[in-house]
């Protein structure tokens, strides 16, 4: 589905990326876990056209999307939460979710302008379609709530809403269990599988390696920007250069 | 629900109340001159609206949407003075030639942060006052004729009344389209821009393209007013397009309350009544607006709307006695 | 010819740079936009001009008054509104429009005190002009020009020399860190408006003899400088200097090649035209946000 070959990431001469090669199989829940600044946001952010590459392809769906822009991407099916919650926060809760609908509501400025009947079909489907994809995560309740008002974990929550309303292939996940209670994390596990189960692909980066171990199909793990082993969690999980990334590291 | 209910029915009367007025007034007043001043909170009404696109929705600010004002004035003027187009549709190409120059500037400038924005718009302001003031073919100073408001041949001006009831269409239809397009997909990615560029662009929104159509949009609406100004005053002269003016339409706006339809028009009015009441009295007026914008970001920040929003709330929850828990709720205003 | 409209556009430059400066100043510190900068440079001009063409005090006690004024009302304005106002969380666009209140506000309260009539500035010296290279100059513009550098130099080894200065640099570059090394940056930040207060009184003192002193003396010649700062670089010190003595180069040669109503409108268009396509200036900051 996503194949990025031989990524390379500088800043002036840093390399927070280095030669890191990974392939995320259609259907499937990839993992992409390291400790912390081992250059996996970076590396996200490469694949959803936030960040651009010093050197590599990046190929979806065999098509070369290498330093596409964010929004052509998305609208291409890559969607994605972020890190350090990027929400609307003076919208409601439903706008956030509509402003997801964004490129799957086909009509013009002037059907806007004069409130079309095509106008109007468009978007009570975005309306209807927001509303459904709210509650999958739990939230269409608080629709009218701002997303500002919401909790923590709801607001992450709210970010994986958004991005499932601009109907994508692939999702991307960064770091959704960051700052949940073991409660959190249960329901988010259960979501994540849901989505997995609705026919979407999923990238997830994590640090923490239970939630991974859980949901992932395949692992990558990341350190100090270089790819260190890849396989299927239980492989990974007994691989002593990844014990010793986690555990001999600090 | 029931609460958020009462608020909509005071809304509905509250406007229809204002509709009255506003259709019944040429009625009440018969002194030309002040008929001639409301066409103007019209005109102004509209030019604060647009700014309103801009600024309440998109997120991006202007110091100088007078030299927008300017454009459609003085391209109004020229096609009716020198092609002969009717009034109407020379009104139209001028706010289009309005738009285009907005787009124009907005296309390297949407990038800038609002600092530097906000210079950007004063230099471009300032530059068109200047080119202006230095074309001998405008007679800048001594003021050029323009021809007066006028439909299907017949003269607006010779009745304040008629171009009273002219302006009021115009500014019917100026908020109704304002309504539609930041209910509609281009106003939520508006509002994207404005809250989070990086996740406009997450969520699939192209953000300079809509920021530029924000750009179009408000200097449409501000060009437009320009243009209908320039008729119903039959004159243009350079000193009413100096940049300094392109505040009094952020100055409506805050007063008002951004992010509204019906803030900019409080502001509009209020400004405009402000401005006619201390006319002799210039010093005063500069320390009372600048006080507004001060006393208003501090303490009233959705400016005039927010305020009524928390009367309506108040009395909403006082018709629905016993309800009060869904009255506090319900908040949202539906315009 | 040359000669003259070179030392003539050195000469609004370097005027136009240290009211530059005054912008960058603040802008360095906090981040603010000052809008109110101008008007402060008129209220200085109306100050010296009470305190020189009113009550006859020599220049020099009259430039020293004013400053102290300044400094004292820059202070004030920082501790009193502008803190306060970023204690209620006003940032951005809104800090912004509250400068632009206070110019308001302040040019307001000098027509009322002063009324609204231009007030001729006694001049300073006995000759009338002075023959530089062939230029003919007025001696308050070579005073300027001196005046000019000798401030721009001040602020320099205030900056850079003291301690006081360097804790301010620190501040606008991280405060957090800054008030973890120790340094007062609630103190740090009333200076920065003291000192940018200071340049504005500077200003005022200078071009109150050239140009005559009118409540819009301010707010036209202050566009100029923050078009300095802006080409130079906004919050660089000295890139404030070097855009305005580029723009006063400019605006002096179009003036006297091209046509000299022509000479403000190109300024505007060369501002104009920086912030469109090279929006950090000659000496980079960070001017572009996003996309």
């Amino acid at each position: 589905m996503i194949k990025a070959e031989n990524i390379l990431v500088q800043f002036g001469g840093i390399s927070a990326v280095n030669h890191v090669s990974i392939e995320v199989r259609k259907g499937r829940i990839t993992g992409l876990i390291g400790p912390n600044g081992a250059g996996k946001t970076t590396f996200f952010n490469c694949i959803s056209g936030v960040q651009n590459v010093t050197e590599g392809k990046i190929y979806y769906e065999g098509k070369d999307i290498t330093n596409g822009r964010g929004f052509q991407l998305c609208e291409a099916g890559i969607a994605r939460t972020y890190q350090n919650i990027n929400l609307f926060h003076s919208l409601s809760v439903l706008d956030n979710a509509l402003i997801g609908k964004h490129c799957r509501t086909h009509y013009g400025f002037f059907a806007a302008l004069f409130g079309t009947p095509r106008m109007r079909r468009e978007e009570e489907k975005a309306r209807e379609d927001a509303l459904e994809k709210l509650k999958i995560v739990g939230l269409d309740h608080k629709k009218d709530l701002k997303a500002g008002q919401l909790p923590y974990g709801e607001q992450r929550l709210l970010e994986i809403a958004r991005a499932l309303c601009t109907e994508p292939k692939v999702l991307l996940l960064d770091e959704p269990a960051a700052g949940m209670n073991a409660t959190e994390k249960v329901v988010l596990n259960d979501l994540i599988k849901k989505i997995a189960s609705m026919g979407i692909t999923v990238l997830v980066i994590e640090h923490d390696m239970d939630v991974i171990m859980n949901i992932s199909d395949y692992v990558y793990v990341m350190n100090d920007g270089f790819l260190l082993a890849e396989g299927k969690p239980e492989e990974v999980q007994r691989n002593p250069e990844v014990i010793t990334a986690y555990l001999g590291g600090n | 629900m029931k609460g958020n209910m009462t608020v909509k029915k005071l809304n509905r009367i509250i406007l229809l109340v204002l509709g009255v007025i506003a259709v019944i007034l040429p009625l009440l007043i018969t002194n030309s001159y002040r008929l001639y001043f409301f066409s103007f909170v019209g005109i102004y009404v509209v030019a604060a609206s647009g700014l309103d696109i801009l600024f309440g929705y998109a997120g991006m600010i202007s110091f100088g949407h007078i030299a927008y004002y300017a454009i459609g004035a003085y391209v109004t003027t020229l096609l009716t003075s020198y092609a002969g187009l009717p009034v109407m549709a020379s009104i139209l190409i001028a706010a289009a030639v309005a738009a285009a120059a907005g787009a124009l500037v907005a296309l390297p400038c949407s990038k800038l942060k609002f600092q530097f924005l906000a210079l950007a718009s004063i230099a471009f302001a300032n530059f068109i006052y200047q080119l202006i003031c230095n074309i001998e073919f405008l007679q800048p100073y001594r003021g050029m004729k323009v021809e007066p408001l006028s439909i299907f041949g017949v003269n607006l001006n010779s009745d304040y009344r008629y171009t009273y009831y002219f302006i009021l269409v115009w500014v019917v239809i100026a908020l109704l389209a304002k309504h539609m397009i930041v209910k509609s997909k281009i106003g939520r990615a508006f509002m994207a821009c404005r809250d989070n560029t990086r996740s406009a662009d997450g969520m699939g929104i192209n953000v300079r393209k809509y920021k530029v159509m924000a750009f179009a949009i408000s200097t449409f609406y501000v060009g437009f007013a320009g243009a209908c100004a320039a008729h119903l005053n039959e004159l243009v002269v350079c000193n009413t397009y100096v940049q300094a003016n392109s505040f009094n339409y952020v100055i409506m706006c805050i007063f008002g309350g951004v992010n509204t339809i019906f803030g900019p028009v409080i502001g509009a009015v209020v400004f405009q009544f402000i401005n006619e009441a201390l006319a002799s009295a210039t010093a005063w007026r500069d320390i009372i607006f600048g006080g507004i914008v001060m006393l208003f970001i501090a303490f009233l920040p959705g400016g005039c709307m927010s305020a009524l929003r928390g009367l309506e709330e108040k009395l909403a929850a006082r018709f629905s006695l016993g309800k009060k828990e869904a009255a506090s709720k319900g908040g949202k205003k539906d315009d | 010819m040359l000669k003259s409209l070179i030392i003539v556009g050195l000469i609004m430059g370097s005027i136009y740079g240290l009211i530059g400066l005054g912008y960058s100043v603040i802008y360095r510190a906090s981040g603010i936009m000052n809008l109110a900068q101008g008007e402060l440079i008129t209220l200085s001009a109306f100050l010296g001009y009470t305190f020189f063409g009113v009550c006859g005090l020599p220049y020099g006690v009259a430039l020293i008054l004013t400053v102290v004024i300044m400094f004292v009302l820059g202070v004030m304005i920082q501790k009193g509104l502008v803190s306060r106002y970023q204690k209620r969380g006003v940032t951005g666009v809104y800090m912004l429009l509250i400068t632009f209140g206070l110019s308001r506000v302040i040019n307001g309260g000098e027509a009322l005190i002063f009324g609204s009539n231009a007030k001729r500035f006694p001049s300073i010296f006995n000759v009338s002009t002075v023959n530089i290279m062939g230029a003919h100059l007025q001696p308050e513009r070579i005073m300027c020009l001196f005046l000019a550098l000798i401030s721009m130099l001040l602020v320099h080894l205030f900056m850079t020399r003291t301690k006081t200065g360097i804790g301010m640099q620190a501040c606008a570059m991280h405060s957090k860190a800054a008030e973890a090394c120790g340094i007062d940056v609630v103190k740090s930040n009333g200076l920065t408006w003291g000192l940018a207060s200071v340049v504005a009184a500077m200003c005022g003192m200078m071009l109150g003899p050239i140009y005559g002193v009118t409540l819009m003396l301010g707010a036209n010649l202050s566009q100029m400088g923050f078009a300095s700062s802006v080409a130079g670089g906004m919050g660089n010190i000295y890139g404030a200097m070097v855009g305005g003595i580029i723009i006063g180069l400019i605006e002096s040669l179009v003036g006297g090649y091209v046509n000299s109503t022509w000479k403000s409108m190109i300024a505007y268009l060369i501002l104009f035209l920086i912030l469109a396509v090279r929006p950090t200036g000659l000496f980079n900051e960070q001017a572009v946000r996003d996309v």
